[in-house]
């Protein structure tokens, strides 16, 4: 963080910056300390990644960066450059949820929804990597990404659901 | 129990569980919290503040100028641009001449961006006279204590319990039945102990966030996650000077609360930089500013002696229960609320009880999910324990002893209208097999079992109101302001609007928190949205629905009584039914459109308004009355621990809970709210602490406070939950409320665990390694 703060009183120079979002192409002009998290949010409108704590304790802004469940508040925009990204938006949509985001409804695994879209980003991150993932996987891989609200009770049990509407059906 | 069939037979969406109306745009992403409408305001300045390094100083200079000029600034302010007005409601903006915690707000900047704003914070000049500080509110409540925190004490206005027996006692509430001195003279047995609890942070993932958008003429619109819109509408209107009707207050989705966001720390300071830059500005904390400057849960101190007869019967009890406020009291001020869970659970004949409030220079504590009551329980639940064990008796036993039964009158003098706990503690103790020894297995991990219960009371307060639109296409539009912070709110007021017109929830849309337009609420808070708003909205329906049928009435020249509304036609006794559509006369020239019939394209309006009834003012001296509160939610909780006797560590390996939260509207979001509430108790048992150093907390982020993560949490199929319900007669569908009962029982029924696994017996919270270390050493030695 050190590092950042400094960078932010010299690096006033903006750069551009090119890389796939949710499938598209998009191209951003922005200062080289500001971290993916901010650009998702202030440049692209995607704010569906949340910022809980700013130093990669809580998860609330995981996306997934070429298959990776990253936190985005500790990656710097340069980082991402050329990156495919997938964020929230871009998983499933109304019509056409992803299985785990159906499972988190039909579980019960929201409640406040904050920590939501970086846990389902997180878990599916986890699944495509390893599509019998147990409980134990899923509490040893998720325990970054904290939630104050459910006691993780629900949302483990939608995973679960979820990997198991996976490995029946067509991928999504 | 636990099945849904219990609860469901004579309704069709009440008692059921309904998908959460707000999942899908949460699990989508799209749904709006406060931050994310920053990007809707363009010029939108930023709020940072400077904070004192020091928990007790004197502000001998405070130079601003440098950051006034600093480039992109837009204004700086300091405590003498700060309204004098003081509320309650609301910790000062910033300091004036004293920084009584470490942490208070010092100086405010707004600018272009976060970035500048820091920046000038760092241009700012601050010279500080350090002043002796009391942590510790047993010191702090001396008449002679080290420091006086809050030279204002007193002062405030609304607080009329003021009671100055010491400068730092923010309130004192006196509880006294029968003659203690006499019944324990007579006892048996006699129990004194000390318990304590730390001072731990609500920690909800989203921070407090704020935009204020100044309006021409002088007004401000403010975007929240402070609860209650109505509330927060009265603060600014007060401190600033401004009519109500100017001030108009949008609630977004709120991302967690739990007793947080009733104080109001952001919302103050953007209307002040709002008003004075005459533009749009957002103040949103860091999760540093959560720890330092949100509000957290207050740690208790609580004396207890208990007297009972060999068969186990309480004959007397003396409580001494000590609430610290932190530096600005943002609860009840006489720790009253917190000694309410001493009387709600068991028959004391003989009671002698005083609780206190104390302002410490520390960060200011207030609401958490159960204001005071698991802190007390904590108490009282361990003390039971330990008095089972010293009259050679079973716990559940001594509980089921000298529980209160429905009728019957607790301290207070209040009659008991609806109590399941002992119900709850009865499945506990039975899922839990408390009763048959753990397995032992080699190695340093001991297993063991323990139980607890508790009660939370409600605070009769309040006014809900609600309306409702009936549209002429059968869809209703309810209107109301109570708050959604992750409860589920929305999806039981959905569920009561449906069930009542008797349309599917997807007919029912909702318009909540906006001071412009939906009607007035308190806040959610006390577990009584449901209760309050719930019996509010149910009129609502109910009055629309009048209207419709008198309309049919007129219309079918039939009587109100043989007419029913479902699914949008009137059903006619003996008669087929008529289209609701039907009843709307459309526009033309040649119809009156004035007069008592229904007109298309103008919804019926029906009005709800609900106000639970007032407490009856008590005697100071006796602190007696029949109506101290509302109603109360109770909770029952068993765990099996296993502590690491080498390291300390203590894991939950199983955990039940079972709670009467009167009838459950939505079982599966109930069974949401003891899972939370599970989690929630098992940070504030086994890990949450502020810890300090020269009077500054050192931890203040998730990375070095840590809440509990799925690690900490039993596996799924080791955790049950049960309800054991007693529905309450006033409640809407029979239901109270199931938010705060959850915390109460848990960690006792750890540290009752772990008394039974290795059988030290921990009486200060949290339950940490180096405590369990420490008492296994002094228990070998």
């Amino acid at each position: 963080m050190a590092a950042r703060t400094a960078m932010k009183r010299t690096g006033k120079m903006k750069q551009r910056i090119e890389f796939e979002v949710n499938g598209k192409t998009r191209e951003v002009l922005v200062e080289p300390w500001k971290t993916l998290l901010e650009v998702l949010r202030e440049e692209l409108g995607l704010t569906g990644a949340k910022m809980g704590c700013d130093d990669g304790n809580c998860g609330a802004c995981t996306v997934i960066v070429e298959g990776q469940a990253i936190k985005s508040c500790l990656m710097l925009a340069p980082q991402a450059r050329g990156k495919k990204i997938l964020t929230i938006e871009g998983l499933g949509s109304e019509e056409n949820p992803h299985p785990l985001q159906q499972a988190f409804i039909d579980h019960f695994a929201v409640q406040c929804g904050f920590c939501t879209p970086g846990m389902i980003l997180a878990a599916k991150a986890l699944l495509d990597e390893n599509p019998e993932a147990t409980e134990m996987d899923i509490r040893e891989n998720l325990h970054g990404n904290i939630c104050r609200c459910t006691g993780y009770v629900k949302i483990v049990e939608a995973i679960e659901a979820a990997r198991d509407v996976l490995a029946k059906g067509p991928k999504s | 129990m636990s099945s849904e069939k219990a609860f469901s037979p004579p309704y069709s969406v009440i008692g059921k569980s309904i998908p959460r109306v707000d999942a899908l745009d949460k699990v989508l992403g799209r749904a709006q919290f406060t931050a994310d409408l920053q990007r809707n305001f363009p010029g939108l300045l930023h709020i940072k503040v400077l904070r004192s390094p020091h928990a007790h100083a004197r502000i001998i200079k405070l130079d601003v100028t440098k950051a006034e000029k600093y480039p992109r600034v837009r204004a700086v302010v300091t405590g003498k641009d700060c309204p004098d007005k003081i509320n309650t409601r609301a910790p000062r903006i910033l300091a004036l001449d004293e920084a009584i915690w470490g942490g208070e707000g010092v100086a405010a900047v707004a600018a272009e961006s976060p970035e500048i704003a820091e920046e000038a914070l760092r241009l700012i000049q601050v010279e500080y006279e350090k002043l002796p500080a009391v942590l510790d509110a047993e010191e702090a409540m001396q008449p002679n204590p080290p420091a006086v925190v809050d030279r204002q004490l007193g002062q405030y206005r609304g607080s009329p319990q003021f009671t100055p027996e010491a400068p730092n006692i923010s309130g004192h509430y006196k509880l006294r039945t029968g003659d203690v001195e006499k019944r324990f003279a007579e006892a048996d047995i006699i129990l004194e102990n000390r318990f304590s609890t730390s001072r731990v942070c609500h920690s909800q993932l989203e921070p407090a966030s704020c935009i204020a958008r100044f309006e021409p003429g002088g007004g401000v619109t403010l975007w929240t996650n402070g609860q209650g819109v109505h509330v927060i509408r009265g603060i600014i209107s007060d401190q600033f000077d401004l009519p109500a009707a100017k001030v108009r207050v949008i609630n977004p989705y709120q991302g967690g609360s739990f007793g947080s966001r009733l104080r109001h720390y952001v919302e103050p300071l953007a209307t002040l930089l709002a008003l004075k830059t005459r533009g749009t500005v957002e103040f949103t904390y860091t999760r540093e500013e959560m720890y330092l400057a949100g509000s957290t849960r207050l740690p208790v101190v609580t004396y207890i002696k208990t007297g009972a007869r060999k068969d186990g019967t309480i004959v007397a009890q003396q409580m001494k229960i000590i609430v610290d406020n932190g530096a600005f009291y943002a609860a009840v001020q006489d720790g009253r609320m917190a000694a309410s869970g001493a009387v709600c659970v068991y028959r004391i004949p003989n009671f002698f009880m005083d609780s206190y409030g104390v302002n410490t220079n520390t960060p200011w504590a207030g609401a958490y999910r159960g204001l005071g009551t698991p802190q007390v329980a904590w108490a009282v639940e361990c003390q039971l324990d330990m008095l089972a064990e010293k009259l050679g008796m079973d716990p559940v036993e001594l509980r089921r002893k000298n529980v209160l039964h429905k009728g019957e009158k607790n301290a207070y003098g209040e009659t008991i209208e609806s109590i399941g706990v002992m119900e709850c503690m009865e499945k506990v103790a039975e899922e839990i097999r408390l009763v048959e020894p753990c397995v032992q297995e080699p190695g340093p991990w001991k297993k063991g079992r323990g139980v607890a219960m508790g009660g939370k009371q409600n605070t009769p307060r309040g006014r809900s109101e609600a309306e409702t639109l009936v549209y002429e296409d059968g869809t209703v539009e309810v209107l109301y302001s109570a708050d959604e912070q992750g409860m589920g709110s929305e999806t039981i007021m959905v569920q009561i609007a449906a069930e009542e017109f008797k349309i599917s929830i997807s007919q029912v849309r909702v318009r909540r928190g906006d001071t412009a337009i939906t009607p007035y609420d308190t806040f959610s808070a006390s577990s009584f949205t449901t209760y309050n708003t719930g019996n509010a909205l149910r009129m609502a329906c109910r009055d629309a629905i009048g209207q419709v049928l008198e309309a049919a009435a007129r219309k079918l020249e039939a009587s109100v009584d043989d007419l029913a509304l479902a699914n949008g036609k009137i059903l006619v006794k003996g008669s087929p039914t008529m289209a609701l559509a039907d009843l709307f006369i459309p526009f033309s020239m040649f119809t009156p459109q004035g007069g008592p019939s229904l007109k298309k394209g103008t919804p019926v309006h029906g009005k709800g308004i609900f106000a639970p009834s007032p407490a009856i003012p008590w005697d100071p001296e006796i602190g007696q009355t029949p109506r101290m509160w509302n109603w109360y939610q109770y909770n029952a909780c068993g765990v099996e621990v296993a502590v690491n006797t080498e390291t300390g560590e203590v894991k939950i390996l199983k955990g039940v809970v079972a709670a009467d939260m009167g009838f459950p509207i939505n079982p599966k979001m109930c069974e949401g709210q003891i899972e939370g509430g599970f989690g929630m108790a098992v940070g504030a048992s086994l890990l949450e602490e502020y810890i300090y150093r020269d009077g500054l907390m050192i931890n203040s982020s998730y990375g070095n406070y840590r809440i509990p993560t799925f690690r900490e949490m039993p596996f799924r199929d080791r955790f049950k939950t049960f309800f054991a319900s007693d529905p309450l007669p006033d409640g809407p569908y029979g239901s109270k409320g199931v938010g705060e009962g959850t915390m109460i029982a848990v960690a006792p029924a750890i540290a009752n665990a772990i008394y039974n696994a290795v059988g030290i017996r921990l009486k200060d919270l949290p339950l940490s390694p180096e405590r369990v270390l420490q008492a296994l050493k002094e228990k070998r030695s």
